[in-house]
């Protein structure tokens, strides 16, 4: 398990290298283990993993996984403000505190387990995932339209790949790559650590001038202090963690949602509060437990880290099941423990390295992007081995920078885009199977109550206290007023309304089945979008004269923000022409040297560390690195 | 559950003796390959993601393949998942090495597609070099006992269709339901959308669906239990294979009412089964490379450590060789065009 611990700790490490990277690194060697010593080295490694993930998370904003996206956003933040330590600490406490309760949970609940999870139909997960849907009004007090288009655009792009009932295959522009969707791992790359780079390439280093960096213990205490929020959060990814095909990355977003609905100040999370690190910290590693018993139990892996494990059960033998939890509860029950254990090592590791790992937000933006990008990149090949997962993170960067820049939320896009398509095929299988009569199923009505009452109660309650249930813009710290962009409103909803009235087009030739989902989306997304561009383009015209406009960012951060965004697409194809062994090294030598005017000798240390990355990840990782066009 | 599972293990192992097929390669020709192999890599790419039945059929061989090829590359496994194999099936047939350092492990399925004419499918199946299958994968229908149906034929004359749990048209599991359904005019149902195996099977298990048609292979090892309760019950298979559990499910071939139904069902359902996993090579692969690949394939399915692994992951061992597949392929693409057509009909997804 200690071997695990570590390899876990040092992949997770790496941007972009997440959990399915580490265990099918492992994988091999554990042919040679004992089916004991097998799953403590791979769930050492697991729990580690989600861990570390949060760490490069609050570090760098750069998710070690899709699981940990939720953190960049106060976790960065505090890391920006310099309070790193603190972020961490929280982070530690409240992942441990969810995994105490994940796992007490759920030692308590296996034998009833089973019999209650076979009562989840198709039908039932269809409203569990509407339910998780409607947490997108959460997101961004006061921007409900601005929340419901980027849901709704995450939505329709989880419309793209094979309709599974039909075989027929929509939005996919004649790439097979595309088939089975949009992959998470670019998207969350994308999203979350592609602004983050350039925020980096902006302040010259991660933590800008900050020296003090925060005490590890403060944040244990803060989350002490919101040991209710913890408990809550921890409750909400175990049960979350339980539903196949909901786990992985809907956990942390939902617990991200509820502390913003329940935090004191709704308006402020988002900008370096250590609510927004605890909830999300919390349900992250709780969920863990629960993924194992829905894999055990079932066989339904809720991530690619679990598909991965579910192989390693089936290379020793033990297959998934009621004999998992009758048989061999032994090994079910010691993944519960193992998890606990390792948690508490990686805890005392991060502990005895942690000085180590915030020196690294002192280091230059220009010699620490280099491989930040290289290995982020590598990261979103890795998933699938397919290139143009690297130009689907290109699009979502540029997606999340605009967006970013309009005050737009992001969450409510990734939780469209995972639970779009998981609607679509358990709505088609309620209906085909059951026809009207599903929606009469008891735990489908008890659903759908919760449902409507979690959208109808807090802004009744609101107005029966007579509390404004928006708090004042004004009451947002400094860094939160960012200058209203008309212009890039008007072409960016004005892209989008053109996007889903072609989605609507294209969709109308499909048969009713098919077409039904995309229109349901496509159809009010087109109509919302063309609503805020209108309201822009009015907006536009009344400021025409107004140039009293908040002061604009400082010039310098801007132009390196620039500047490194057109090298990040340099990179990219660089590296799609000559591949990743020459490519990587070269562009990381060229961005240090000349666009960052370091040092030569500097500029070679990189790129030979970004060659020795590549090399290594060649060797190690069951990756084809992409030899380019004029070698591939 | 062990009980079946060692039985069925060594059922396997007996018939792996079938290795006499390719012919035994010159000295010389075995040392150039040596001379080739020294110091590579073989990539096994799997078209399907990691974790997965194929994965680890790739990942337990490829332990073992290296040291049966001349000159002893290192072997290594790479997932490329996408639309069902097709990726990498496309990208085997068009942008691969095709000098034997790479093999892809894919659904036979795909070479019936293709001869069916699927548009997506940009290879021709049977220019392919067929390495060999470590097993059949043998479609079994599976139902509940409380549907109380004994044997496939009753689904002929029955009240209502039975309703089977299916993943989408055009896949393993989804076509032979839909080939003997038009060839013997039988009432059944299949709901689509289903992802993987485990999630068709916990739709029978909850009752959501009342059967499903897996591979038996498979089948006997994660529903032993259950097939021993008799809790599900097989009701019609594409094979028997002298399988005592399956002496009381009739064939499908059985179901057949004239010639034409039976030929679809031998192209459609019994000729894939036997190279459902199969290892290939690209076209172009010289052919002394080829046989070194044959013979080793089937080497290892005899290597008593490979076997030792196989036993513990519980994976069927019945290894068909490379030149029965090449032939097999060749059979599927004689099909008669009258057949054809109405297979197509029943298997494709409507584009």
């Amino acid at each position: 398990m200690l071997l695990g611990v570590l390899i876990g700790f040092v992949i997770g490490m790496l941007p972009g290298l997440g959990g399915p990277v580490a265990i099918a690194v492992m994988l091999p060697f554990t042919f040679a283990m004992s089916t004991p010593s097998a799953f403590a080295f791979l769930l050492g490694a697991i729990s580690v993993l989600a861990m570390t993930g949060d760490i490069t998370a609050i570090l760098y904003g750069i998710p070690g996984d899709p699981g940990s996206a939720a953190l960049t956003l106060d976790g960065h933040a505090l890391a920006v403000k310099g309070e790193a330590g603190r972020a961490i600490g929280a982070m530690l406490a409240s992942s441990v505190a969810g995994a105490v309760v994940g796992a007490a949970a759920l030692a308590v609940s296996i034998p009833v387990l089973r019999p209650i999870l076979l009562h989840f139909g198709s039908p039932e997960y269809f409203v569990l995932a509407l339910l998780g849907l409607t947490f997108i009004t959460s997101f961004g007090p006061g921007s409900l339209v601005k929340g419901l288009i980027t849901g709704g655009l995450g939505l329709l792009l989880s419309m793209i790949g094979v309709n599974q009932a039909s075989g027929i295959a929509r939005y996919t522009f004649g790439q097979l790559a595309l088939w089975e969707g949009i992959g998470l791992v670019p998207v969350a790359i994308g999203l979350f650590a592609i602004p983050a780079m350039l925020d980096i390439a902006g302040r010259g280093a991660i933590a800008g001038s900050a020296k003090r960096v925060g005490n590890l213990f403060d944040g244990a205490k803060d989350t002490l202090a919101n040991a209710s929020l913890t408990l809550r959060c921890s409750l909400i990814g175990t049960g979350v963690g339980l539903i196949p095909g909901l786990g992985g990355t809907v956990a942390q977003w939902l617990a991200y949602a509820h502390t913003t609905q329940t935090a004191k100040a709704p308006a402020q999370i988002g900008t370096g509060m250590i609510e927004g690190v605890i909830g999300p910290g919390a349900a992250q590693n709780s969920k863990e437990g629960s993924n194992l018993i829905a894999m055990a139990a079932f066989g339904i892996p809720t991530s690619v880290t679990m598909a991965l494990l579910l192989g390693a059960l089936n290379i020793k033998g033990l297959v998934p099941g009621i004999p998992m939890l009758t048989e061999h509860l032994e090994v079910t029950a010691s993944f519960v423990w193992l998890i606990l254990l390792s948690h508490l090592v990686a805890v005392a590791m991060t502990v005895l390295v942690i000085k180590q790992l915030l020196r690294i937000t002192s280091v230059r933006a220009n010699l620490l992007l280099p491989v930040l990008v290289s290995i982020a990149f590598l990261g979103a090949l890795a998933e699938r081995n397919s290139f143009v997962d690297i130009w689907l993170t290109l699009l979502f960067g540029a997606i999340s920078v605009i967006l970013n820049r309009l005050d737009w939320p992001i969450p409510p896009l990734i939780l469209g885009l995972v639970l779009g398509a998981l609607m679509e095929r358990n709505l088609t299988i309620a209906v085909a199977r059951y026809g009207g009569g599903w929606l009469a199923r008891p735990l489908v009505v008890a659903i759908l109550a919760i449902t409507v009452a979690s959208l109808l109660v807090p802004p009744l309650r609101a107005r029966l206290r007579r509390l404004p249930a928006i708090v004042p813009r004004d009451v947002a710290p400094a860094q939160k007023i960012v200058r209203r962009n008309v212009p890039l409103e008007i072409a960016f909803t004005g892209l989008i309304s053109i996007g889903s009235i072609a989605a609507v087009f294209g969709a109308l030739n499909w048969p009713l089945e098919v077409r039904l989902f995309p229109l349901t989306i496509a159809a009010p997304l087109a109509a919302l979008t063309l609503f805020q561009f209108l309201r822009c383009v009015r907006d536009a015209r009344a400021r025409a004269t107004d140039t009293t406009a908040v002061k604009p960012p400082p010039q310098a951060g801007r132009r390196a923000s620039i500047v490194t965004a057109a090298s990040i697409t340099g990179f990219a194809v660089i590296v799609s022409l000559v591949g990743f062994g020459i490519g990587a090294p070269i562009a990381a030598l060229t961005y240090a040297r000349f666009v960052g005017r370091e040092r030569w000798l500097a500029s070679a240390i990189v790129a030979a560390c970004v060659a020795t990355v590549m090399w290594g990840a060649s060797k190690l990782l069951p990756v084809a690195i992409y030899h380019g066009f004029f070698w591939g | 559950m062990h009980q079946v599972s060692r039985r069925h293990f060594l059922a396997g192992a007996g018939t792996a003796s079938l290795a006499a097929f390719c012919p035994s390669m010159s000295l010389a020709a075995r040392a150039e390959v040596a001379d080739f192999y020294r110091g590579k890599t073989l990539r096994i790419i799997v078209g399907y993601g990691a974790g997965g039945g194929f994965d680890v059929y790739a990942r337990v061989i490829g332990r073992h393949l290296g040291d049966h090829i001349p000159g002893r590359p290192v072997v290594i496994v790479e997932n490329m998942p996408g639309a069902g194999g097709l990726v990498a099936a496309n990208a085997l047939y068009n942008t691969q090495p095709e000098d034997g350092t790479v093999v892809s492990h894919l659904l036979g399925e795909l070479a019936l597609l293709q001869v069916l004419g699927y548009p997506p499918a940009k290879f021709d199946a049977h220019r392919f070099n067929y390495i060999g299958a470590p097993t059949p994968d043998t479609p079994v229908l599976i139902v509940r006992s409380d549907t109380n149906l004994t044997s496939v034929a009753q689904l002929r004359n029955i009240a209502k269709p039975l309703i089977c749990a299916g993943q989408a048209p055009g896949t393993n599991t989804d076509d032979p339901l839909n080939v003997i359904r038009e060839a013997a005019a039988l009432s059944l149902r299949i709901v689509d959308g289903y992802q993987g195996t485990h999630a068709m099977q916990l739709a029978v298990e909850q009752g959501e669906a009342q059967g499903t048609c897996l591979g038996w292979e498979s089948m006997k090892v994660t529903w032993a239990h259950e097939l021993q309760s008799k809790q599900f019950v097989p009701i019609g298979c594409a094979s028997k294979d002298n399988d005592p559990e399956l002496k009381d499910a009739p064939t499908f071939m059985s179901l057949a009412p004239d010639d034409d139904a039976r030929q679809m069902i031998r192209f459609g359902i019994v000729a894939p089964s036997r190279f459902q996993r199969v290892f290939m090579a690209p076209p172009g692969v010289p052919p002394d490379r080829v046989d070194a690949l044959r013979q080793a394939f089937l080497s290892t399915m005899k290597d008593p450590a490979f076997l030792v692994d196989a036993k513990t992951a519980k994976l069927s061992v019945a290894p068909i060789d490379g030149a029965t597949i090449q032939r097999l392929v060749s059979d599927v693409f004689a099909m008669p065009p009258a057949v054809k057509v109405r297979l197509a009909r029943a298997i494709l997804p409507k584009q």
